[in-house]
């Protein structure tokens, strides 16, 4: 492909452009700043085959040369031998099946969370995704130009340097509105909020040739050899030790201390690598039901830890969404529930100079596979199943027999669609689809049912993959404080992957695998809790009667883009909104997943307020 | 195998209604029904059972005893005769644990109750709740059972049970009490009793 190359890497981000216009080449060219922001350094690709080429780059560590182009990487630290190796694997253009080996094999020396992009001296684009999609690579395929990077941001800048468009991808919203998380499985790009960018599944490289684009897994965790009951435990817990200590790399830690049963053990796992770490906990004085205290002081007396309790009756849902300190939109329209409490995590983590906070998320896609007393839960969403096909199913899981497919036995309930969606906005969510369509894809990559339902709990069940990006985009970037997940290490899911199904399931103990792996690591206290704080008086706080928010929300909701663009039905919307928010109505506790519709739709009115100044992006209608 | 803390439980809720021939064969056919159901129920209990710490099963047991006991109360249609013998079951124990210990206990008691109710088919929260009121007041905490109602949207009557410590709904989501009007509830009625030697 002709034109300009262009490598950007700058404080750990990664950009990468091929472009085949020369007007749009030159554009991207003279305005390294504006899109890669400041501190930037060029340097050159030589190319004979290229009248122009040149590649734009800083120093900082995670850019490499070599004699096939330029590699970028960016997230958790490499060392120089092992980028050189991956650079010349992602530069070597073979497709043959000992070359996919090789890069695979090249990788397993890396198990940190790493993206890169390359572009070799032919022309070709190379893009490798990290183990699980955190950092996440988005892909940009506009008119004489292609950008990667993993900033969405800097893509943005860049089609507004070079006078591209972006446009709203409805059928995006679709699946956000109703909460329908893609499964990150096939080896296919998965969409974005904009039509003409795309996000390469974690697990996944992908090449473009110029015309081409052709997408390989490199990493099948399910494939993991089963390893003997006795030994999976101590697996496990070494994995998480790993997986803290090699990110530690002598960073000030601090962990998100909930007291529950995950974020304990990732507690237990800083103290196993040999550090030391301040725990912040959000502590609540409003309701009984909220109060942790007595678990979180077990667990910071037992490891010998600081801890700093944050305040957060007042930080109740919804509450600064959207965060007006920001001077500009956040790239995605994802939010998660409470954002000010995460913020005051952030400020208070940034002034105690820790530069990485650990967290127990991904515990429960890990170590539960969303069996919970005959129900399997598809993340808000329950799908049933009778309590007899369920002790069977449980039965023969305990045993060791796999002659049930859990998947079969599922039954959407009827409603799976928002009311107030729009037939245009509800033929293009297609609900009734995603169930066969995750089915065909265990099919497609051969699995077998249980270990089918293992991947289904890991990959499909929760918003895990955006809520990781967004914390670490829009609620820590700010402060320059990384939040990591060591559940989503890749020794870590395999350690657990490597584990028979009866060693991970059982039909009364949730995450039994955990709770063995860190036996003796923490008191007994937290190693036998059995339930988790539910934070419905925070959501009332915030978005009932009387909240803090309603009033704010029910405004904004009455002149709502959503309705303009034909997304949302503005009658059932609002009528909706009072019966889930207003406690004076009945509340539809039987449909939980309306709250969350109710809440994606809130986040997506406000991201499309806050990008309708774009001068790149225009809203359009299914 | 037979609990016997979980059977001294349920002392004083053994009444002998008459010794007609109609209150013989009621009986009779009641305790024929409430043994049917204990073998149904215990076939699901080895997948609960298997691969669980000693600690956890002996949990699990004992729960299985009460809310067998529970479930033949209200599978013989006797909720109001269920819960006046719960009403007047008192609060064991010399000492009371604090709050913070309470609601240890509560959790351990909660959890091995909802764990073993997936065994009797048509157990709902009332069952659930009153067995784990009698376990909680067995091991001395003082735990209220409240039943409340509602009418949801269609106009039809809709009732739930649970637990509170304190007032505090106990594990459950807290809104409940908000949404259900409490219409009874067992509170501590009789004084305080030392456990059986």
């Amino acid at each position: 492909m002709a034109g300009v190359r262009r490598v950007w890497t700058n404080s750990g981000r990664v950009f990468v452009a091929i472009s085949s216009d020369d007007r749009v080449a030159e554009r991207l060219g003279g305005d390294a700043s504006t899109i890669a922001g400041s501190a930037t350094t060029t340097f050159d690709v030589k190319s004979p085959a290229r009248a122009a080429s040149f590649v734009v780059g800083a120093t900082c560590g995670h850019l490499v040369e070599s004699r096939g182009g330029v590699v970028a990487f960016a997230g958790d630290p490499l060392t120089p031998d092992v980028c050189q190796v991956i650079a010349s694997r992602l530069l070597d253009v073979s497709e043959a099946e000992d070359h996919q080996a090789a890069l695979e094999r090249s990788l397993r020396d890396v198990p940190l969370d790493v993206v890169a992009a390359a572009i070799s001296n032919s022309g070709d684009m190379a893009m490798l995704a990290s183990w699980t999609g955190v950092p996440p690579l988005y892909i940009y395929r506009g008119r004489g130009l292609w950008a990667c990077s993993d900033d969405l941001e800097r893509i943005v800048a860049a089609i507004e340097v070079t006078g591209g468009s972006l446009t709203l991808d409805t059928s995006y919203v679709a699946r956000f509105v109703t909460a329908i998380a893609p499964p990150h499985l096939l080896p296919e790009l998965e969409p974005s909020v904009f039509a003409e960018v795309r996000y390469l599944p974690g697990g996944h490289v992908a090449r473009f040739d110029g015309t081409t684009l052709t997408i390989r897994r490199y990493w099948r965790y399910w494939e993991t050899e089963r390893a003997a009951s006795k030994v999976v435990p101590g697996r496990v817990r070494g994995a998480l030790v790993a997986a803290v200590r090699d990110r530690l790399g002598g960073a000030t830690a601090g962990v998100l201390l909930s007291g529950g049963l995950d974020s304990s053990c990732v507690a237990a796992a800083v103290r196993l690598a040999g550090a030391n770490a301040r725990c912040y906990n959000n502590s609540f004085t409003c309701s009984p039901s909220l109060d942790e205290a007595q678990y979180v002081r077990a667990v910071v007396q037992h490891l010998g830890f600081d801890l700093t309790e944050i305040p957060s009756d007042d930080l109740w849902a919804f509450r600064d969404v959207p965060d007006q300190s920001r001077n500009r939109a956040p790239a995605e329209p994802y939010q998660a529930w409470f954002f000010a409490q995460e913020r005051a995590v952030a400020e208070r983590a940034r002034a105690d100079g820790v530069d990485v906070l650990f967290d127990g998320f991904g515990g429960d896609e890990l170590f539960q596979p969303e069996l919970h007393g005959g129900s399997f839960g598809l993340g808000h969403r329950a799908c049933h199943t009778d309590r007899a096909s369920y002790l069977r199913f449980m039965g023969e899981l305990v045993r060791g027999r796999h002659e049930s497919d859990p998947l079969s036995a599922l039954q959407v309930t009827a409603d799976t669609v928002p009311v107030f969606l729009t037939d245009a906005l509800v033929e293009q969510a297609q609900p009734d689809r995603y169930l066969p369509d995750v089915v065909d894809a265990f099919a497609v990559l051969g699995l077998d049912a249980v270990t089918a339902m293992r991947v289904f709990a890991f990959e499909c069940t929760h918003y895990s993959v955006y809520d990781r990006i967004w914390a670490n985009r829009d609620v820590y970037g700010p402060d320059r404080v990384r939040r990591l997940q060591p559940f989503f290490d890749r020794r870590v899911v395999e350690a657990v992957f490597s584990a028979p199904t009866e060693d991970v399931v059982h039909g009364a103990i949730n995450k039994p695998l955990l709770r063995r792996a860190m036996h003796g690591t923490l008191p007994s206290l937290v190693l036998q809790r059995r339930h988790k704080v539910t934070f419905e008086i925070m959501e009332r706080r915030g978005i009932g009667a009387g909240g803090g928010e309603v009033a704010r929300l029910r405004d904004l909701m009455q002149d709502a883009m959503v309705y303009e663009l034909g997304l949302v039905r503005r009658e059932e919307f609002l009528r909706c909104f009072e019966d889930v928010y207003v406690p004076d109505h009945h509340e539809r506790i039987e449909l939980p997943a309306l709250k969350y519709w109710i809440w994606q739709t809130l986040t997506l009115e406000v991201w499309l307020r806050q990008w309708s100044t774009s001068t790149v992006f225009t809203p359009s209608s299914p | 195998m037979v609990d016997v803390d979980g059977l001294h439980a349920f002392e004083s809720l053994t009444t002998v209604e008459g010794g007609s021939d109609a209150g013989r064969r009621a009986r009779s056919r009641r305790w024929w029904s409430a043994l049917r159901l204990a073998v149904d129920a215990s076939k699901g209990m080895p997948v609960l059972l298997r691969r669980a710490s000693w600690r956890d099963r002996v949990l699990m047991l004992r729960a299985f005893v009460v809310l067998w006991r529970v479930e033949t109360y209200l599978g013989s249609g006797r909720a109001a005769v269920l819960l006046r013998r719960l009403r007047a079951h008192p609060v064991l124990g010399r000492r009371h644990p604090r709050r913070d210990e309470a609601r240890v206990i509560a959790d351990q008691v909660v959890w091995a109750v909802t764990s073993v109710s997936i065994c009797f088919p048509a157990s709902r929260c009332l069952a659930t709740a009153s067995s784990g009121f009698l376990l909680l007041r067995r091991a001395g905490v003082d735990v209220d059972l409240v039943v409340g109602a509602t009418f949801d949207k269609a106009g039809k009557l809709a009732s739930h049970a649970w637990l509170e410590l304190d007032g505090e709904i106990l594990l459950e989501n807290p809104m409940k009490g908000r949404i259900y009007r409490p219409v009874v509830r067992c509170s501590a009625a009789s004084p305080v009793r030392a456990s059986p030697a």
